[in-house]
């Protein structure tokens, strides 16, 4: 263990110390606030249009249509929006994790230490994901401070933050998962956004396929298991769901290294 | 294999698919030595290094590292030894001092232990100038120290240094030389380099390696010193010219 | 060479998939890139696969194979966690309102479901949406209850039309029957739930002839909605012309006086006290102004209204035309069956409603007006109801703050060995078509009508429409706060960006 958190802290300082750590918070904060921001706005352009309609009539006064409520105007094209910049900034984050180590042949000195495999992989896992508790945690401060200054149902918002979290943990094992296989840091990326792409939504795949494969594309999707956060629903299957992409990316990036030493 | 005998391997083979970088190559060093590894550009020298050291797995026969397998107990081997690469490149976003701090830990010694440690390392290879400042700005010689230092942190049972004097300036292989003397007082010295005065003045055994094979194994007196070795060399190298004409 | 192949296949399935998110579709770019990938992907495998067949050998070959057995072990865990969580259905609703936790009633209804219910939801399979969520916390509540989704593009057009018609995505299928789901709410849901599970029913005749509000009156007065919920939760009605008819019939297990506006005949009121005697139930809404009937009847059993109006000007409706006589009301005795599930948080809300007298321990009073409501006399005094000036107002009721009993019921065992039961309520319109939708009046009006049946064990609040979600109005100036952070937060991470930056490069 104290191994492992040697490795997480060795990759922190290093994570902290490249700009695009800066960067990546520095857009998570700006776009999440922003979109935010936008939507709640005009999610509260469209209730005071409607106060102002009814306020003569009692019975509708203080009663929503269906569909105009803070899920579907704020959260939900947040959370889509904010998931869209999560994909786009991970692989970033993620690409020189463990391919930079051979490109800047630091491998050797890593890899001939008493570390084994599991451990050198834990620990960048770990790091990541620290990183990325540390980059959702920064982009959700304004959320959080509106939410609490305005009564807004902090259920949902809450929920929203601990699926955007969810998803950058399966994204970043996606990314470390290909830092791990490829040769440069450009391969990494790519091969984590071609990845990712096409585990974040196949609905587009369903045209060609049958029922059963429809339900299992559907299933596998990324973008399935981010419905119920927005809308204030933590549900166990999304949980173990992304844990589950996590796990797979932390074994096979395990198993990586291990081939390593056989070159 | 004899008794005290800290490496020991037999039959060692690495294939690069058709190419042998290793064939067949057997010898022993024993506990205290300061062993030479010999040999050309791409003669094998640091891949037997990195096989050694755990860094690689070998293609065919055993090797042991102070008593254990370098397969099968890769990890106990990793906590007995110390490596230094040839052209050691350090972890740029690191201090001297956070990467020392890092292996140590990694070695599992004391926060007291390290910071010991570190103090004493610092002034042994005289790194007090550039201990907090980032591994990978130091220069050239600066880096090779810190890398011995890196790999000398635990007090290791067995030190791996690869070509530790390459690119250095006169002054400079003149401290390492200094250094690796030390070390040899309480390990035991595997050094890999093409410089034949090096190996003679620092060595008790050297193994000269060519393409892959021992091509000499022995004592440096038995090899006929810096003289000798240069020998075995110069016949490689019209071997090979016949070869290629 | 495989890395370079491995590198190639990347590019094209990005820009392959990343054609075929943004287009929603598989156009041919994205198709032809796809299928290049695939075509890259294969080869790169193939030749890492060589490869390594020609390389390695020995001790190398053993690691291969044991990083395969890895991967494969790495992929079985994988895809059975995957499997595992498709499996699991617990979670947790973490909106305030929970308002995708059925609520109680529904979970009864869908627990004794007597009947098996086809649900088909036509929406994209792969957005689920506030609806769908919904609609499956339905499936999961009943085995009785079954989903199928549907994809618009696999209905036939002539359905595709219809649904565009109907504007509803759900269509209930039981027993030979179809009926479409008009909005998706828990409420509408399970209102077409109830639909076709009918339980034995109760009929309750609805006294006509003397200017009461009709049961089909679709008007602010009428009594439609609530003809229509008690049609939804498997009551009968019926209309009950008491004068022409004998007794009141056989069938007629809850008779509603719903305020007339005239007297009844002596012949009325005897009939309705035969069918107290014999164990009968009365449902009587009262209003100022209004004779009380049958008010003989239940003066004698302790219950009268006064003729004045509970006004409060504290807690009331806003906008309501006279101030305060729209009194919202959330002071409910604990114990009774009649308000079970109502609390300080599920008010109901009356208008023009008049005091309730209770005399003896028989009357049970279970609706009160809040404390800060008054009593006002109507210009010319009160009448008691059965048309006789009224003595001035109790002692009582003089005080000038309430609360006053604004229902109230009794329970009186008869000769025969059953029990009658009356509610009296000192208001109608709380419960016609103009307010039953609002706050928590329909729950009040059917439990009455649930103990009036003896079904007291299926009072439960209904599911409230989410609708009533709260939506906080932002002011403009907290926005402009708001904004001013939105900026702070990431221009602060890059000057302490610059600043580690600069502080890094120093040593």
């Amino acid at each position: 263990m104290r191994a492992t958190l040697t490795v997480v802290r060795k990759e922190l300082t290093g994570l902290f110390a490249s700009p695009i750590a800066y960067i990546a918070l520095t857009a998570m904060a700006l776009s999440m606030s922003l979109f935010f921001l936008d939507n709640l706005k005009a999610f509260n352009t469209q209730i005071m249009l409607l106060q102002t309609r009814t306020a003569f009539n009692q019975i509708g006064a203080g009663m929503m249509p269906p569909g105009l409520n803070l899920f579907e105007q704020v959260l939900l094209p947040t959370v889509t929006d904010t998931a869209l910049v999560l994909l786009a900034i991970i692989p970033l984050i993620t690409m020189g994790m463990f391919c930079e180590e051979r490109t800047r042949r630091t491998d050797e000195l890593l890899l001939t230490l008493p570390l084994s495999n599991t451990q050198i992989a834990a620990g960048k896992f770990l790091a990541t994901f620290v990183f990325l508790v540390a980059v959702v945690a920064i982009a959700s401060l304004l959320p959080a401070i509106s939410a609490a200054h305005t009564e807004l149902d902090m259920g949902p918002i809450l929920a929203s933050l601990m699926g955007l979290l969810l998803l950058s943990f399966a994204l970043a094992s996606i990314g470390l998962l290909c830092s791990a296989l490829a040769d440069s840091q450009l391969v990494a990326a790519l091969s984590a956004y071609a990845v990712s792409m096409a585990i974040l939504d196949f609905s587009w795949m369903m045209e060609f396929t049958g029922d059963t494969a429809d339900r299992v594309l559907q299933y596998l999707s990324l973008m399935t298991h981010m419905g119920g956060f927005p809308r204030g629903i933590i549900s166990l299957t999304d949980i173990v769901y992304f844990t589950g992409l996590g796990l797979g990316g932390f074994l096979l990036a395990r198993v990586s290294l291990a081939l390593e030493r056989i070159n | 294999m004899t008794d005290g005998a800290v490496v020991e391997v037999e039959g060692l083979w690495k294939d690069y698919g058709p190419l042998h970088a290793l064939a067949d190559v057997t010898f022993e060093i024993g506990q205290g030595e300061v062993f030479g590894l010999l040999g050309r550009n791409g003669s094998g020298k640091t891949t037997l290094l990195r096989i050694l050291t755990g860094y690689r797995l070998p293609t065919a026969g055993s090797v042991r590292v102070a008593g254990m397998d370098i397969i099968r107990q890769s990890l106990a081997v990793r906590r007995r030894i110390g490596y230094m690469p040839e052209h050691p490149q350090l972890y740029a976003d690191l201090t001297v001092r956070g990467l020392l701090r890092f292996v140590g830990n990694v070695h599992g010694l004391s926060r007291a232990r390290q910071k010991s440690r570190i103090e004493e390392l610092a002034s042994h290879f005289g790194l007090g100038a550039v201990i907090d400042r980032l591994a990978g700005h130091c220069s050239k010689g600066y880096r090779a120290r810190i890398s011995l230092a890196a790999a000398v942190i635990h007090e290791p049972q067995v030190v791996f240094l690869d070509e530790p004097t390459d690119g250095l300036d006169p002054e400079q292989r003149h401290q390492t030389h200094e250094l690796v003397r030390q070390l040899s007082e309480k390990s035991t010295v595997v050094l890999s380099s093409h410089d034949l005065d090096e190996v003679g003045a620092l060595c008790s055994r050297a193994l000269v390696l060519d393409r892959g094979r021992i091509a000499k194994l022995g004592a440096i007196d038995e090899l006929g010193g810096a003289s000798g070795i240069a020998e075995v060399f110069r016949q490689t190298h019209e071997r090979d010219k016949g070869q290629e004409t | 060479m495989a890395g370079f192949l491995f590198s190639l296949a990347c590019v094209a399935l990005a820009f392959g998939l990343g054609g075929a998110y943004l287009s929603k579709q598989a156009g041919p770019a994205a198709i032809g890139n796809l299928i290049m990938a695939g075509i890259l992907i294969v080869s790169a495998i193939v030749v890492s696969v060589v490869s390594v067949q020609r390389k390695q050998s020995g001790l190398s070959r053993k690691a291969v194979v044991r990083a395969l057995i890895h991967t494969g072990i790495a992929i079985i865990v994988t895809a059975a966690i995957l499997l595992a969580a498709s499996r699991i259905t617990h979670e947790w609703d973490l909106t305030e309102p929970r308002i995708y936790t059925l609520s109680e009633f529904t979970r009864k209804v869908l627990e004794d479901l007597p009947v098996d219910i086809d649900a088909v939801y036509v929406g994209d399979p792969a957005v689920s949406g506030q609806e769908r969520l919904l609609i499956e916390r339905f499936a999961q509540a009943s085995d009785r209850f079954r989903l199928k989704i549907v994809s618009p593009q696999e209905l036939s057009p002539e359905a595709a039309r219809q649904l565009e018609r109907s504007g509803s995505q759900l269509v209930f299928y039981s027993g030979g029957r179809a009926r479409k789901v008009p909005a998706m709410s828990e409420r509408v849901i399970l209102q077409t739930v109830l639909d076709f599970s009918m339980r034995a029913s109760t009929k309750l005749c609805f006294l006509r002839g003397h200017g009461e509000p009709s049961l089909d009156g679709h008007g602010e007065r009428g009594l439609s909605s609530l003809h229509g919920l008690l049609t939804r939760e498997g009551f009968q009605t019926t209309d009950l012309l008491l004068a022409a008819q004998p007794d009141v019939p056989e069938d007629c297990e809850i008779v509603v006086v719903a305020a007339p506006e005239k007297e009844l005949l002596p012949a009325e009121r005897d009939r309705l006290k035969s069918f107290l005697d014999k164990g009968g139930r009365l449902l009587v809404f009262s209003e100022p102004g209004r004779p009380l009937e049958p008010a003989k009847l239940l003066e004698e059993q302790g219950i009268s209204a006064f003729d004045a109006l509970v006004v409060d000007e504290e807690s009331s409706l806003f906008g309501s035309e006279a101030k305060g006589t729209e009194p919202i009301v959330n002071r409910f005795t604990s114990y009774h069956p009649v308000v079970q599930g109502l609390t300080e948080r599920t008010a109901v809300v009356f208008s023009g409603a008049r005091p309730l007298i209770l005399k003896g321990s028989d009357p049970k009073g279970f609706v009160y007006s809040g404390r800060t409501s008054r009593i006002e006399m109507p210009a010319e005094g009160g009448t008691r109801g059965d048309g006789e000036e009224t003595a001035p107002l109790p002692q009582w009721m003089r005080r000038d703050k309430g609360p006053f009993p604004l229902g109230a019921s009794l329970e009186r065992s008869t000769e025969s060995g059953n029990e009658a039961r009356i509610v009296l309520f000192g208001d109608v319109d709380f419960a016609t078509n103009r307010l039953l939708g609002a706050l928590y009046n329909e729950d009040l009006v059917m439990n009455a009508v649930y103990y009036l049946a003896n079904r007291e064990d299926q009072i439960q609040i209904r599911p409230k429409a989410e609708d009533l979600y709260q939506a906080p109005l932002i002011p403009e100036k907290t926005f402009a706060a708001f904004h001013s952070i939105a900026l702070l937060i990431p221009e602060a991470i890059l000057i302490l960006g610059l600043v580690a930056s600069f502080r890094r490069r120093r040593l």
